[in-house]
């Protein structure tokens, strides 16, 4: 009984650790007056309406979605076909390759990996520290193993080896397996790769601090900015990407299902710092 | 035997496969070898000439070596205190049944989608000094909501902020070993009239001991690594290896090799500690 | 020459010998079964035959025509693999219409076949059925009809019933036999199972290390096992380690084996008696065997396993264990562990094995 009654007591304590900045972050967002108080007074639309009013952030959430636009487009046509081999191939030094790159963004620190960007080509001509352009080939780096990973399971899920063995057994050309075979079967590792690229790109914050300027700033960094301002207003800046993350969750866990993997492996590697 | 059919093949047929991978390795190599490449050579020159002497700063200057120490300190703190409250939740996770362990599991997973910078700002609206948790305990022992919050600012707050991020981490590496533990095994021992403790010494912590180290190998790793948290609750107020870094980055004249010196320890002691991370969870768990 | 034919086939991963100067010979039209243990090169060979991969040396040859030279499309081979290889987003149809198609048969020539095909194997009624959507059993049907579908040059087996249980594989081991039969497709059948290997075809080869240890039909291969490997693969075996005394006689643990067909061997050779349990009689003590006395050992009971209509009683003799098969009775019943009981070896269906 008291076993039963500790464990939870403890279940309740961490959900509610868990949930508790979502929860006063998004009550915040609504609230007219927040200080001094345990929870906002007044309730008011205003906060949202600002922001998608200010020049500053709306225009640094469209640079958001474009930088994880193209991060997801680079890394798909990379992550592919790179998948593809791997699975195929069976090599030992392709899965070394492989488990390096999935553990990339701890081994190698965001900001270490910004600092090389600087170091290497912060030169005039190249207009790439500073611009989109820079940070979107930084974050393609970070964010690989969430493109790469859900497309190896994918394949595994699939023994696409055999897959394909019997298809070109059966007489089928490349194109043919590609069209009738591989797009339809590879689609939600496809889908579940780019939603977890999406929700890393968009909250990613040290690469976008330090390779980007006031023309390009992301939207992380002008929400950084607005934490200074008043606390219903950094609420409902805040708000937009804990929603934005919470919806790619909660994507990934239904694409997750369909190639029969676990979200949180691969999750593990990074995120929330 | 025919000279025709002296190839000498060996396992993969299709070699050219290779070729796939070529996007994928050009894009490390720009991207991430040259790039550290670059912070290692950095390190190495100071005025232009090849020296130790970014080195030898930050060996001897006391700015950088209390910057390791606090690192350090907070790391180690949040990964004895992630571990210690991981392993038990984990366990109570675990015993939940398969289809709460997998809604707790996902639940599990909010914090590591969020950036830094949210995990960040969350603590000022809950510990802050008008912060829900501050003015709770106001109202319960009247305690001061400005000297009490004070203390988010500084590495013992960053421990509880990275907490929020690193117990989950230790969870979903304990519930993995909780899941592969033979369960048959603590019965038999149990049966054969063994004691709690001597099963627990022999049966269970030589089966999760591996694990246990993998986890906080990670947890330490990541909050080595860790940025946006500490820079959205302390601005660069605690000194802090990652946070140095980015000074040396932002503000003009102060000599970058230094940045790149601090960049190269930094890098060593991740990579190597989450080497260990892999060599006893991931390799593991991906060979099913 | 044969219709599959495989001429000192090697094969090697890394250091690993995989087919060691491999000879075999399929004739048109015959299911002929390859039995070994995993790792014997029999999957391996399969898939050098279906042109996955290329041998390191040798040549192989398919209706004639060397195979090598060809493409997998040009082959023709139907293959059915272990685990099916089902495409999870076509249905049953499509699955066995995909060959066709990739083959740009005509819409009413798929449709024609496809059906006759579903009709053969008894799904006719899951045609648009996702494969996810059935039965092991079922999608075991769904490979082999996807795989006749090119109306194969040959077909090729792997393991195929391995990943399904006994009841459903005991009844799919005849309907494959069946199928085989009415659409006359040589057929290569890749299996560690011996006894599916025995029921099935018209000829065995054991492979082990990368070579056939002995080709043969099945009753050859189960009566006359050539080695001591085949023996013991193709089932329960006592295996006597004895020396020659002469042409006649063995020694084995001190006692005289007597033999009916003489081995032109010297003396004092090591040799490996081969005799299946229900060639090992046995006798409660005092009884007189009809058959004489001769090859009569005294051992005890150590064991006896209920199998239905047989009993096994494992008996002790000296310190060899000896395995005899009787028809389950009261006197095999009644036997004590620990009993002494007499033990004959009719060595007129033993092997000897050099």
């Amino acid at each position: 009984m008291l076993k039963k009654g500790l464990s939870f007591a403890s279940l309740t304590l961490y959900i509610s650790f868990i949930f508790l900045p979502i929860v006063l972050i998004s009550i915040g967002a609504f609230g007219q007056k927040w200080f001094g108080t345990l929870l906002p007074e007044g309730f008011t639309l205003r906060w949202y309406g600002e922001l998608f009013t200010q020049r500053m952030y709306y225009e640094a959430l469209l640079r958001s979605m474009i930088v994880a636009i193209s991060v997801i487009a680079i890394n798909l046509a990379v992550s592919i076909p790179a998948a593809y081999a791997i699975v195929v191939l069976e090599s030992k030094l392709l899965r070394s390759l492989y488990s390096f790159i999935i553990l990339l963004p701890i081994a190698i620190p965001p900001v270490v990996l910004g600092l090389g960007f600087i170091d290497a080509y912060n030169l005039p001509g190249l207009k790439i520290i500073g611009y989109l352009k820079g940070l979107i080939l930084a974050q393609c780096i970070y964010t690989l193993p969430f493109t790469l990973k859900p497309l190896i399971a994918n394949l595994e899920m699939l023994s696409w080896k055999s897959i394909e063995e019997a298809a070109y057994s059966l007489g089928a050309n490349v194109l043919y397996i590609i069209r009738r075979l591989l797009i339809p079967n590879l689609t939600p590792g496809v889908v579940a790769g780019s939603i977890m690229t999406f929700a890393m790109s968009v909250g990613e914050f040290q690469l976008a601090v330090i390779l980007t300027s006031s023309k390009s700033q992301t939207y992380p960094v002008v929400l950084y900015q607005a934490f200074y301002v008043n606390t219903g207003f950094a609420c409902a800046a805040t708000s937009l990407l804990v929603w934005m993350s919470i919806f790619s969750l909660l994507g990934i866990v239904y694409m997750s299902k369909l190639i029969k993997t676990a979200p949180e492996r691969t999750y593990i590697g990074a995120g929330g710092a | 035997m025919g000279k025709r059919g002296l190839r000498p093949v060996k396992m993969g047929e299709r070699r050219y496969l290779y070729l796939f991978l070529i996007p994928l390795i050009m894009i490390i190599t720009l991207f991430l070898l040259v790039p550290l490449i670059f912070v290692l050579r950095d390190s190495l020159l100071s005025q232009g000439r090849l020296s130790l002497a970014n080195y030898y700063a930050i060996f001897t200057k006391r700015l950088y070596l209390s910057s390791f120490k606090t690192s350090l300190l907070l790391s180690l703190t949040t990964t004895a205190i992630g571990t210690l409250i991981g392993i038990p939740l984990s366990y109570v996770i675990y015993r939940r049944g398969p289809r709460a362990q997998d809604l707790l599991l996902s639940l599990t997973s909010i914090p590591l989608v969020f950036s830094g910078l949210v995990v960040g700002f969350s603590f000022i609206v809950i510990l802050g000094s008008s912060g829900f948790i501050t003015l709770i305990l106001k109202k319960l022992f009247n305690i001061n909501p400005v000297e009490f919050s004070a203390f988010l600012f500084t590495w013992k707050g960053l421990v509880i902020a990275y907490l929020y991020f690193l117990i989950p981490r230790m969870i979903l590496t304990m519930t993995a070993a909780w899941a592969s533990f033979d369960w048959n095994l603590l019965d038999a021992a149990l049966s054969l009239g063994a004691s709690y403790t001597l099963t627990f010494r022999k049966v269970i912590l030589p089966a999760i001991a591996p694990s246990v180290i993998a986890g906080s190998s990670l947890l330490f790793a990541v909050s080595m690594g860790a940025f946006g948290t500490a820079f959205a609750l302390t601005g660069t107020g605690v000194n802090i290896v990652p946070l140095l870094i980015y000074t040396h980055i932002s503000e003009v004249g102060i000599e970058l090799g230094r940045a790149d010196a601090l960049a190269i320890l930094l890098t060593l002691l991740t990579t190597s500690i989450v080497m260990i991370y892999e060599r006893l969870f991931v390799r593991r768990s991906t060979r099913v | 020459m044969g219709y599959i034919e495989l001429r000192n086939v090697s094969k090697r991963f890394g250091k690993v010998v995989a087919l060691d100067n491999l000879n075999l010979s399929v004739e048109k039209g015959e299911l002929l079964t390859l039995l070994g243990p995993s790792g014997c090169g029999k999957t391996t060979t399969l898939r050098l035959i279906a042109g996955f991969m290329k041998p390191d040396s040798g040549e192989i040859y398919i209706d004639g025509k060397n195979a090598l030279s060809m493409s997998i499309k040009e082959r023709k081979i139907g293959i059915v693999f272990q685990n099916y290889a089902l495409f999870p987003n076509l249905s049953v149809f499509e699955n066995v219409a995909f060959g066709l198609r990739a083959r740009g048969e005509s819409e009413r020539k798929i449709r024609d076949k496809v059906q006759q095909l579903l009709e053969m194997i008894g799904i006719a009624d899951k045609a648009s059925s996702l494969p996810s959507e059935l039965s092991g059993g079922q999608q075991q049907r769904v490979a082999l009809a996807r795989a006749l579908a090119i109306e194969p040059k040959v077909l090729l087996l792997d393991e195929p019933l391995s990943a399904l249980d006994a009841k459903v594989r005991n009844m799919l081991r005849f309907e494959i036999k069946r199928i085989q039969r009415e659409s006359g497709v040589t057929t290569i059948y890749v299996t560690h199972d011996q006894e599916e290997a025995l029921s099935i075809s018209d000829r065995v080869a054991v492979m082990n290390k990368g070579r056939i240890e002995q080709l043969g039909a099945p009753a050859e291969i189960y009566l006359n096992p050539s080695t001591k490997f085949v023996a013991d693969f193709v089932g329960v075996n006592n295996f006597l380690e004895a020396v020659t005394w002469n042409g006649e006689t063995l020694l084995w643990e001190g006692y005289q084996l007597k033999l009916k067909t003489p081995v032109g061997l010297t003396p004092n050779s090591k040799v490996t008696v081969v005799i299946r349990p229900e060639d090992v009689l046995l006798f409660k003590l005092g009884e007189i065997p009809e058959e004489g006395e001769e090859n009569l050992f005294r051992g005890r009971v150590s064991g006896k396993i209920f199998l239905g209509p047989i009993t096994r009683v494992a008996v002790k003799v000296k310190e060899k264990v000896i395995l005899s098969d009787s028809i389950s009775s009261e006197k095999i019943f009644s036997l004590a562990e620990g009993e002494e009981v007499m033990v004959k070896i009719d060595t007129s269906k033993a092997k000897v094995i050099t």
